[in-house]
């Protein structure tokens, strides 16, 4: 066996006297790639910034951290400071925010060569854009001269890749590097990161709470729990058959469309019921504040002619990337958003009207993607749950149906008493999800509600929503990325695309044999718990 | 385009401060033609003066001579003093600009370091002690900072006059020591709060994702400050700059008195306890152009340090 090229021994991390990662042992063989995974809070991030020397102030860390053959937790700062970006690098989650806005991307890839390896500007400069263009960016050359919100998000990450991978690290750490992105660009970055790394004889860390994600890059597995190792081996052999109940927890919460090809749906359409949503023709654009040469009509055609009906007691998903105008259209539905032309019934009445709100309310909900965001935070759960009823004006009594609802959500009874951020984000989507139902719906819309969670919970919080269905009689709108999730819960299905559908049918066949080619590609880029979806490294 | 729509905003402001600035002095109490004959006049004296005036004739009618001469560059005549305000302005200009500008660069030296190393030093000794002092420099009037300068360094030390101001033209060295003591009065105020700001900002920015790529990249704490915060941190900071200017020129009024400076500040409250109203009509007007000119500079400053700005 070859020398591990980074072996941490018993690191600890404290913020004052809580333990955030307790007693954690690995090593990492040179050009290996690991996974690190967990919920979040497991301490995955802060176990690769304490690697890095980076924790943030008040952080402390004890035990060793040795990169060939020294100790980095005990070395000076100017130390690290020498091995950061040189023998090792790390690219972070989301790349709006972790690159510098006002700095050229060329330079900021550059500017770890100009420190590390002392090259002059146009020699740093130049090495940029090729290694821009070895990550697969179209024109390196322009792109380089471009600010980070000039490029997509894809083409961030990618930009991030390449600025780790500059100096020629030992080590990479990842974290969550493809969790901002869509599914297609998530596959595109993955492969690209993997025979990166391949190419470049690096070892990477990937941090993630993926497990299909870490099953198409890593050879090895690191499983973390409230901050301690609670298993590490092969991934095959620890995704076949885990020793630890909470490896099984996160392998059980993997939707089965992620474990294998042809899982058969969850739910097949029941027999048609009457239309409870028609829409016809709906068109909302938006109109572009400055004009700009390349878009000659200076439109976004956010939603662009769709017409569809949501029959009584099914449950639709619609599915699509970034940008496609599926939460543009689900907020039209609810007369949020007032279409540009066309025509949007509910129950027979005219969602478009103003004059039609409150009744429309009383029909139709929605639950959005994040829980603390859409829950006042200076108002008790009661009144959260409470408010659609006096808002609607409706009589009786209220406590008692708060009481009821927050049942209905198996949220304890004591939870009306206390404020949002007491709780967690699976807890905080069910009082979103009780205040929806408070008006007593028969549509209730759901736009991304599991996005924000982690696996385990999203299971949960899909098999509520299942029973909440039959439980309250809904008919519901589902709306996400994640086609996995839309297969768990879907009767139907609608894939959107620029602001157009393009495939819409049960969800069985739509799956199982996709007639258009997007569909086709979204299907494709879904990570698979085998390993498969990448294909072999290059 | 952003370039064309920020200059068409300024027209406009510049359209609206005129409006303002003529209806205001229009309709303030107090008879031009009146206060300048004195309380002995006969009333039909004063109307032959207000005919020669033109202040009989409808106030849009005032407004329209009066712009179309502002926009040629001529603010009237001072019914006073019979001279032309024009070039009274340009005058005053002279040494008012140079003043504020001083105490701008003033404000600018004392604030950047100060709020860049508390942010540095943040809740440490350092950091305690820039928050105590700048405490203390907004507490300080400036007129009374000025006082209390002039007791040191003019009078204790004779290092700078105390007042008066010699001229451009007779020495400029001379010139520069007359308005350094103003200045630093003003600068006073505005470096305590401009400080807060730069802390504040450079705060924020060291929490930004950004300089923890900075670092993960290899640079030192100060480097990632140095290269990737400071330019993100003056975006806020230039908004604060703006406006504080505009408060600065303010202060000016009351620091030339205190300092006997031949400045626009002082032509104004000059003109205005004389009744002197076409003057102080130019006087504010020619302030607020001066004002809304260095907002426009502001906001076109944006664009060099955010490329963002222009695609919003």
């Amino acid at each position: 066996m070859t020398a591990p090229l980074i072996e941490v021994d018993d690191l600890s991390v404290f913020a004052g006297s809580t333990v955030i990662v307790d007693r954690a042992s690995f090593s990492l063989a040179p050009g290996s790639r690991t996974g690190l995974i967990g919920e979040s809070g497991s301490g995955k991030t802060i176990t690769a910034l304490a690697m890095l020397g980076l924790l943030p102030d008040g952080l402390r860390a004890t035990g060793t951290v040795t990169l060939n053959g020294q100790d980095l937790l005990s070395r000076p700062e100017r130390d690290l400071v020498a091995l950061r970006g040189s023998a090792m690098s790390m690219i972070f989650q989301e790349p709006m925010t972790a690159l510098n806005p006002v700095m050229r991307i060329g330079r900021q890839i550059a500017e770890p060569l100009r420190m590390h390896q002392d090259m002059s500007r146009p020699d740093a400069f130049a090495l940029a854009v090729e290694l821009l263009g070895s990550v697969g960016i179209d024109e390196p050359e322009r792109r380089a001269r471009s600010f980070p919100h000039e490029l997509s998000g894809g083409q961030r990450q990618r930009a991030m890749i390449a600025m780790a991978l500059s100096c020629g690290p030992d080590l990479v750490v990842a974290d969550e590097p493809t969790t901002a992105l869509d599914v297609t660009i998530q596959a595109q970055v993955l492969r690209v990161l993997r025979d990166q790394i391949v190419a470049n004889d690096a070892a990477l860390l990937l941090i993630t709470h993926d497990l299909p994600v870490v099953a198409s890059v890593a050879e090895d597995v690191i499983v973390l729990k409230d901050g301690a190792i609670v298993e590490q081996g092969p991934a095959t052999e620890i995704f076949s058959s885990p020793a630890h109940a909470y490896t099984r927890k996160l392998l059980d919460a993997v939707p089965p469309m992620s474990r294998s090809v042809g899982v058969p749906p969850k739910h097949v359409p029941a027999t048609p019921g009457e239309p409870i949503v028609e829409m016809r023709d709906v068109r909302k654009t938006y109109r572009l504040r400055h004009r700009k040469l390349r878009d000659p009509d200076h439109v976004i055609h956010a939603v662009d002619g769709v017409s569809l009906d949501v029959l009584k007691g099914e449950t639709l998903g619609i599915v699509g990337e970034s940008g496609s105008g599926k939460s543009t259209l689900a907020r039209i539905m609810l007369g949020l958003i007032r279409p540009t032309s066309g025509q949007v019934m509910v129950e027979g009445i005219d969602v478009t009207a103003r004059k039609n709100l409150r009744p429309v309310r009383e029909i139709a909900q929605i639950v959005f993607q994040d829980p603390m965001g859409s829950l006042d935070p200076r108002m008790l759960v009661r009144d959260v749950v409470a408010e659609p009823l006096r808002a609607l004006g409706i009589a009786g009594d209220h406590r008692a149906r708060v009481a009821e609802l927050l049942a209905a959500v198996s949220l304890p009874a004591d939870t009306g008493d206390r404020y949002p951020h007491e709780f967690s984000g699976g807890q905080r989507q069910r009082i979103a999800i009780a205040r929806a139902l408070a008006p007593g719906p028969d549509l209730l819309i759901a736009d991304e509600p599991v996005s924000a969670l982690d696996m385990s919970v999203q299971t949960i919080t899909l098999d509520l929503l299942d029973q909440l269905k039959a439980d309250f009689d809904l008919t519901m709108v589902f709306i996400s990325h994640d086609l996995s999730v839309v297969h768990e819960i879907s009767d139907r299905v609608l894939v959107m695309q620029q602001g157009r559908v393009v495939e819409t049918g049960p969800v069985g066949n739509v799956f199982a044999s996709p007639q258009q080619r997007y569909t086709r590609d979204l299907l494709a880029a879904i990570p698979r718990l085998d390993g498969s979806f990448l294909g072999p490294a290059a | 385009m952003y370039v064309i729509r920020r200059v068409g905003v300024f027209a406009f402001s510049v359209f609206a401060a005129s409006v303002l600035v003529f209806t205001v002095m229009s309709i303030l109490p107090g008879d031009p033609a009146q206060v300048m004959l004195g309380t002995q006049a006969t009333p039909e004296a004063v109307d032959a003066l207000r005919t020669e005036l033109g202040l009989d004739r409808p106030l849009p009618v005032q407004y329209l001579e009066w712009a179309s001469g502002a926009v040629r560059g001529d603010l009237g005549t001072s019914p006073f003093s019979g001279q032309d305000i024009t070039p009274q302005i340009i005058d005053r200009l002279q040494v008012t600009i140079p003043l504020a500008v001083m105490a701008m660069a003033l404000t600018v030296l004392i604030s950047f370091p100060l709020g860049v190393y508390a942010a540095a030093r943040h809740r440490r000794f350092g950091d305690n002690v820039v928050s105590i002092v700048s405490q203390l420099g907004l507490a300080v009037p400036a007129f009374w900072a000025g006082l209390l300068l002039v007791t040191v360094f003019a009078v204790g030390y004779r290092w700078f006059p105390a007042s008066g101001f010699p001229g451009w033209d007779v020495s400029v060295f001379q010139s520069l020591k007359s308005l350094f003591l103003p200045a630093v009065s003003l600068a006073i105020v505005q470096s305590a709060i401009i400080t807060r700001y730069v802390r504040s900002a450079v705060l924020e920015t060291l929490r930004e994702d950004y300089i923890r790529t900075a670092r993960s990249k290899g640079l030192t704490r100060s480097a990632a400050l140095w290269r990737h915060g400071l330019r993100n941190a003056a975006i806020p900071v230039l908004t604060i700059l703006g406006l504080q200017f505009a408060a600065l020129t303010a202060g000016t009024v009351v620091i030339e008195s205190v300092f006997v400076l031949p400045g626009l500040g002082k032509m104004l409250l000059d003109g205005i306890t004389r009744r002197d109203l076409p003057l102080v009509q130019g006087g504010a007007f020619t302030i607020a152009v001066l004002i809304l000119g260095l907002n426009l500079a502001v906001d076109l400053t944006y664009r060099l340090i955010d490329p963002r700005v222009s695609e919003q």
